[in-house]
């Protein structure tokens, strides 16, 4: 099933390469901006594609975007934001189980690769298993490393003016900075309660289950994505 | 010193859904129209997140269509609930603007 969202995009990101510079990172800005907001993923990426026509258009008229939508970009973005469509629950479920099965999916992925090599390295090959034992040190970076990407991601996206601005290097230093200290507790804790094993399991059998788990949450994406165009011919 | 904008909410949104009434229409074009009636004023930006605004109440609907200046626009045509508001508007406007009227020719009468 086409995901007809990640079709837009690409749409979306092919015609931005007629963008200026100029406007393609004002656009750029504005729909980072955008996606820190509860406004529909869908509807953003149609929104992008309507102020991709507009400033295609200015381009063509020789004009300036600021001349089609001001010279304040985040107070245009405020009000597209409270005249848009907001996220259904139904929306805002799907994304936050993408989030937690991408984010841990990932993470459990990293864990299993850095176990099994650890393992043939210590104790040779005939030494290889399948058992996996999920401790509290990786439940603790999991939990740490979902909270945490999601909130750079929103910061960022809230943000988006600030930090495209050259002259500010405020908001790039504290990101720099969390980042860092949020990556040090991650290992920190998965190093230091490597010991206290929850339970273990067969590691085929996880990734199995996020294997299945992607391609629900994809289908039921692509789902969605297909009924919000009915609506958005 | 008066904030115009003020003025115009809500008066812009029936503005808009009578000129889309008349004919399916884009974004620049509906700008152009209300700039030739005297909004002088008026962006493309003005009047975009009003057009979000009336789809997401369902007053109008939208396609996209080719342009020959380049990408697709978004033409937009009104709804039977957008007629059903746009009366509504016409007829609480005119209540509005008789009301106006007389108060300030009375007052002019009075000065």
């Amino acid at each position: 099933m086409i995901n007809l969202e990640k079709k837009l995009r690409r749409e979306n990101n092919q015609q931005g390469k007629q963008l200026t510079k100029e406007n393609n990172e004002i656009l750029t800005d504005m729909v980072v901006y955008l996606h820190s907001s509860d406004l529909c993923e869908y509807d953003i990426e149609v929104i992008r594609k309507e102020l991709l026509g507009m400033a295609l258009e200015t381009q063509l008229r020789g004009e300036n975007f600021s001349n089609v939508i001001g010279d304040n970009f985040k107070v245009f973005c405020k009000e597209l934001i409270k005249n848009g469509r907001k996220k259904t629950p139904y929306e805002k479920v799907l994304e936050f189980l993408f989030i937690v099965t991408y984010g841990v999916g990932a993470l459990l992925l990293f864990q299993i690769i850095v176990q099994v090599t650890y393992g043939i390295i210590k104790k040779g090959i005939n030494s290889f298993s399948f058992d996996m034992p999920i401790t509290l040190g990786f439940v603790v970076m999991a939990i740490c490393g979902v909270i945490a990407g999601y909130g750079i991601v929103y910061f960022v996206s809230k943000n988006s003016f600030e930090l495209s601005n050259k002259k500010s290097k405020k908001y790039k230093i504290l990101i720099i900075g969390v980042v860092e200290i949020i990556f040090v507790i991650m290992v920190l804790s998965n190093f230091l309660l490597r010991n206290i094993v929850l339970f273990s399991m067969n590691f085929l059998y996880i990734i199995i289950v996020l294997l299945l788990a992607f391609i629900v949450l994809e289908i039921l994406n692509a789902r969605h994505s297909k009924y919000l165009a009915q609506t958005h011919k | 010193m008066l904030d115009k904008s003020q003025l115009m909410r809500g008066t812009l949104e029936g503005c808009i859904l009578k000129i889309i009434s008349v004919e399916v229409t884009y974004g620049y074009e509906i700008m152009e129209r209300l700039i030739s009636f005297g909004f002088d004023d008026i962006r493309e930006g003005t009047i975009y997140p009003l057009l979000l605004r009336l789809e997401k109440k369902n007053f109008i609907s939208s396609e996209f269509r080719a342009s020959p200046l380049g990408p697709n626009r978004k033409y937009y045509n009104i709804t039977e609930e957008g007629i059903a508001n746009l009366n509504s508007f016409e007829e609480t406007w005119n209540d509005i603007s008789k009301a106006v009227n007389k108060i300030f020719r009375r007052s002019e009468i009075d000065d």
